[in-house]
């Protein structure tokens, strides 16, 4: 088809540490179309927009540019050809004004040196006519809205001559009514011939907009849609859909006696614009896994991180069997009964020049079985890693070893291993398996379940909604910083409702949600 | 305990590598500036060793500027680019003056009790920036600087106001104490019992580091703060006993190198001793025998150019272009970087085995 201005081919990008971001993409662009690329986060729709505009390399795969391949170096040369990026961050010097934004990089210039700033006025005016933007040119960028320094970005990429604009996540940072407004320009766009690529998790905007929409998922596209053809709850349905699962049931015990170990009552968390945390309760009971799904970035990291004690909160308390823990520090949180596995092993689990053994003992180093009170008893230390470093399959060559020369999945068994061997009343399991090999995360579920069956009691959050759903007894679902529903039973809910839950199309009574919070 | 892997052993290559060059470039800038290179070269390099007089320089030069090494590797181990030694061992010599003339009169006790005072006042001086790191996250950098100037002020008002002496024309304190005064270590030399102290203090820093609890949650801060807070390390805490140890090490080197080498203060600039201490600290990769190598290093390389000035055409500025050229290829994180990530790759597919 000879009406395609952009092609993506077979994209694949993998990063240094061996992570996959794009594998085998393949997305074509025709001109003069609003074309929607969906995902959750994570899903690699980013990367592979980098790819196009310049930002990142592909690893392997070719872009074809109206006929013709091309390789970028850098975003200078994707913008030469004309294709523009309006990025999620605003990318604008708040002292200057519209026009001399507008014209950055570009800029007229009079008597072969000085830039003509009357003239780049004049061009942005006269643009801002053009594509009927309402925005005043002589104003400081410090003094718009998030809604009037986004047509700037844009008006950025149509003074460059782009033909193809690419906006990550733009809705994102609108009110509702900025929203409508920049969907007449896109419409606008589309009828002088530009091509619009439209990137959102909104499912809704994404329907209303496009008129194709491709699916994204785990790095992977599931297929480009006419937006006629597809309903939102197909969409829900590819991006947050699962592969086939590993049943734990059988090998779950059935465990009487249960109490609660971790109560949330009304935990809230307030900045100075929004809440992220409203209304949270609920409770986790001993031999059981309490499963939290969502979309990321709907407060599940806010709430891991109070919970734990690396952030505080507004209001609300936390008791962990029965005594408040909601303001004492991190160590006495620990001592308590609480262990935790960061979603971030690298920043938070693991510091990377130090040893296997000096990691594997940082959050019970001044314990009585390895320490005295001055000095560390080495010769325990050793004992306890190489026996949990042959417990869990590490594979090093000793515990010598600097951690961060390990691999993911190996480092993670690491982390694992440690909070295990503080024998918790309470384990947080934050993506414990994301980001490494199958055989690791097999092995991670399999002692997430034996603490289970001991009768610890289990928080675990992931993106990951096989994990989430294959591993959990009870299941709560976030959105926006609040919970939205419960269920007594990963029976009690398909994959497809789940979705509409992440996505915030559908939620509970208040009732229903109540029930999370149990005595 | 040093890690049998190759990191160690990388290290050393780097160091030798680096040294070897940053010979080589003295050469050549020997030959520009000198009508003897040869000669001149040979003495930077060997003049020390001649004579037991000479080695014995290196020792007494080895001994304050190996205490601020130590002293500044600790707070660069937590993670705290502090470089308030400086200001440390000025305000410390001010304080072992003032008691050095005060004392008993027992040469057993005199210098002893000057040293633990000294440490004693270095160890609080130093908790005012470790209280402000710790309470309001302050940058240690910027306030250590400061305390530097402020340390300097107060000390040099405080000589000349309250014990300067009357008897000599220029700034400098009243007599210390005879009874005050280090026994010498090597006969023939001014080579004093401070060297031993600052064997002993090494090996107590390494204990420190490596066995016990603070050691511990000292090396795991630095390495990597988030994990040590995850893990339920009190920053506060650490970053005051920190200070407080840092400063103890400073007000001890500062009054060892007064009561071994002087018998007046008459320091009225900053002695840049604490200064040479982060040089040295970081050539030492803040371990405490990296630390001890590195001040005997620099010691050498100052003799020598000090013997090689006096005997040659060459300044003794030339120290400190050797010193300059060390530091550059030991810092640098490329340096070498090439070979390193090759054997790396190596020792990883060993390790991995079947992945």
């Amino acid at each position: 088809m000879d009406d395609i201005i952009l092609s993506l081919q077979e994209i694949t990008k993998v990063y240094d540490n061996g992570v996959f971001a794009n594998r085998k993409v393949s997305i074509d662009f025709k001109k003069g179309e609003i074309h929607s690329v969906v995902g959750e986060n994570g899903a690699g729709k980013s990367t592979i927009m980098k790819i196009a505009f310049g930002m990142e390399k592909q690893s392997e795969g070719q872009i074809v540019y109206k006929g013709k391949p091309v390789q970028f170096e850098n975003s200078m040369e994707a913008i030469k050809l004309g294709i523009g990026m309006v990025h999620q961050h605003f990318m604008l010097i708040p002292s200057f004004t519209v026009a001399q934004s507008i014209v950055l990089g570009n800029e007229p210039v009079k008597n072969k040196f000085f830039v003509d700033y009357n003239q780049a006025t004049k061009k942005a005016t006269e643009l801002a006519k053009k594509y009927n933007f309402e925005i005043d040119v002589k104003a400081k960028i410090e003094t718009l809205s998030v809604g009037a320094k986004q047509k700037v970005e844009i008006l950025k990429t149509l003074y460059q001559d782009a033909e193809v604009i690419i906006l990550d996540e733009p809705t994102a940072v609108l009110t509702p009514q900025e929203t409508d407004a920049l969907f007449i320009e896109l419409k606008k766009f589309r009828e002088l011939g530009h091509t619009v690529i439209f990137i959102s998790h909104k499912l809704n905007e994404v329907k209303q907009i496009s008129d194709r929409i491709t699916i994204m998922k785990n790095g992977e596209s599931c297929g480009t849609y006419n937006a006629c053809d597809i309903s939102i709850e197909k969409m829900t349905e590819l991006i947050v859909g699962r592969e086939l699962s590993t049943s734990f049931e059988d090998i779950k015990k059935k465990l009487d006696n249960t109490k609660a170990v971790l109560a949330v009552e009304n935990l809230e968390i307030k900045t100075t614009k929004k809440h992220t945390l409203n209304n949270i309760n609920f409770t986790v009971k001993s031999g059981e896994i309490l499963g939290i799904a969502g979309v990321q970035g709907n407060g599940q990291s806010e709430l891991i991180q109070a919970i734990a004690g690396m952030r505080s909160f507004t209001s609300g308390s936390i008791h962990l069997n029965d005594v408040d823990i909601s303001t004492i520090p991190i160590k006495q949180r620990r001592q308590k009964g609480l262990a935790y596995i960061p979603e971030d092993r690298m920043q938070d689990g693991i510091a990377a020049n130090a040893s296997i053994s000096d990691n594997i003992i940082s959050t019970y180093y001044d314990s009585p079985e390895i320490s005295g009170k001055v000095f560390m008893k080495n010769k325990s230390i050793r004992t306890i890693a190489d026996n949990l470093i042959s417990k869990f399959s590490v594979k090093t060559t000793s515990a010598k070893t600097k951690i961060g020369s390990l691999s993911g999945g190996n480092i993670q068994k690491v982390v694992v291993a440690r909070e295990y061997q503080t024998d918790p009343q309470l384990l947080i399991a934050e993506q414990p398996t994301r980001g490494i090999d199958i055989g690791s995360a097999n092995f991670i579920h399999n002692q997430l379940i034996d603490l289970r069956n001991e009768g610890r009691a289990i928080l675990l959050v992931s993106a990951d909604l096989t994990e989430v759903m294959d591993l959990s007894d009870k299941l709560i679902v976030m959105y926006d910083g609040e919970i939205v529903a419960y269920f007594e039973s990963t029976n009690d809910v398909t994959d497809k409702d789940l979705g509409l839950y992440m996505l915030g199309v559908k939620k509970q009574s208040e009732e229903e949600i109540r029930r999370a919070y149990r005595v | 305990m040093f890690k049998k892997n190759s990191d160690v052993m990388f290290e050393i290559v780097k160091t030798l590598v680096a040294i070897a060059i940053s010979l080589v470039i003295s050469f050549l800038i020997l030959v520009l500036v000198s009508k003897t290179p040869v000669d001149a070269f040979f003495k930077l390099l060997t003049a020390p060793v001649t004579k037991i007089r000479y080695f014995g320089n290196v020792l007494e030069t080895m001994v304050p500027i190996g205490f601020a090494g130590l002293a500044t590797s600790l707070l660069f181990r937590t993670g705290l680019f502090n470089l308030g030694t400086e200001g440390i061992y000025y305000i410390c010599g001010v304080v072992t003056a003032t008691v050095a003339s005060q004392m008993f009169g027992n040469a057993f006790l005199d210098p002893i009790l000057t040293i633990l005072i000294s440490s004693v006042f270095g160890g609080l001086v130093a908790l005012i920036p470790g209280y402000f790191k710790a309470k309001y996250n302050t940058n240690e950098l910027v306030v250590s600087l400061m305390m530097n100037s402020i340390l300097f002020g107060l000390g040099l008002f405080f000589v000349k106001t309250f014990i300067r002496a009357s008897d000599v024309p220029s700034v400098a304190s009243n007599k210390f104490m005879e009874t005050t005064r280090l026994p010498i270590f090597i006969p023939g030399t001014r080579t004093h019992i401070g060297v031993i102290v600052l064997l002993v203090v090494t090996v107590l820093m390494f204990i420190l580091l490596f066995k016990t609890k603070l050691g511990y949650s000292i090396r795991m801060t630095g390495l990597n703060k988030n994990f040590a807070k995850y893990s339920g390390m009190s920053a506060f805490a650490l970053f005051l006993s920190v200070h407080f140890i840092s400063g103890f090490i400073g007000g001890m080197g500062s009054s060892i190198e007064l009561l071994g080498m002087y018998e007046r203060f008459t320091w009225v600039a900053l002695p840049g001793l604490g200064f040479t201490g982060a040089l040295i600290a970081t050539l030492g990769k803040n371990n405490p025998f990296g630390v001890l190598l590195a001040s005997f290093g620099i010691a050498y390389i100052r003799v020598g150019a000090e013997i090689m000035s006096r005997t040659t055409d060459v300044p003794v500025e030339m120290a400190a272009f050797v010193e300059a050229i060390l530091v550059f290829l030991i810092m640098s994180q490329y340096f070498l970087k090439k070979w390193r990530d090759r054997s790396l790759l190596k020792e990883g597919d060993k390790a991995n085995g079947t992945v």
